[in-house]
């Protein structure tokens, strides 16, 4: 089971696909950015699974 | 004083903001929906002009006797990219506020997260307020 969280609030929405991989992820996300289709929606994708994070790479220098 | 303004479109799905509508206090038996631009009236019974020099019209409208007091018709004209976009009198905006539309726009992106979730397949894990702001979680097998 894979987890997507909407937050909605102030005329705004987030949604967040953090935990969220595999080939259905852009579907979601592509889905949900349709189904809004404002300005005022935000659709994110926090975790990169093939990208080292920020704190990774200062550790590594 | 009761002279329409037409706000930013920001509605492209009909029946999530005929629902909002519903869940924002009206009562769905009195929100008309129109295939077609019908005209708005004022609070004296007169068609209004103000944004339109034939005539303001709009597809959902709630009548001004369904609004309250002296109140003119509350409309929302589909525009040419296909959202609705609000046609509020200046003299209603005591009622229709900043406040009002920005709950109206919650509530319709509630509508819209539910019936896309549906689509998609995803299960409803819960629905929680915090903040103030409401946070639903949906599970996707």
């Amino acid at each position: 089971m894979q987890e997507i969280t909407i937050t909605i609030g102030d005329g705004k929405v987030d949604v967040d696909l953090e935990g969220f991989q595999g080939k259905g992820c852009h579907a979601i996300q592509e889905g949900f950015a349709s189904a809004f289709a404002g300005k005022q929606t935000h659709v994110t994708r926090k975790r990169e699974f093939n990208a080292p994070s920020i704190e990774k790479k200062k550790l590594n220098q | 004083m009761s002279e329409y303004a037409q706000y930013e479109g920001e509605y492209n799905d009909r029946e999530c903001l005929v629902n909002a509508l519903v869940e924002q206090g009206y009562a769905k038996e009195h929100i008309e929906v129109h295939e077609t631009p019908q005209q708005l009236i004022d609070f004296q019974g007169h068609a209004t002009h103000y944004l339109d020099p034939t005539g303001d019209k709009a597809e959902i409208i709630v009548r001004r006797r369904n609004v309250g007091g002296a109140a003119n018709d509350l409309g929302f004209k589909k525009q040419e990219n296909g959202k609705f976009a609000p046609i509020i009198s200046r003299y209603d905006t005591g009622k229709h506020n900043a406040k009002w539309l920005t709950g109206l726009k919650d509530k319709y992106h509630e509508q819209v997260a539910t019936k896309q979730a549906r689509r998609m397949g995803l299960k409803l894990k819960s629905r929680t307020v915090v903040n103030g702001k409401v946070v639903v979680k949906y599970l996707k097998a």
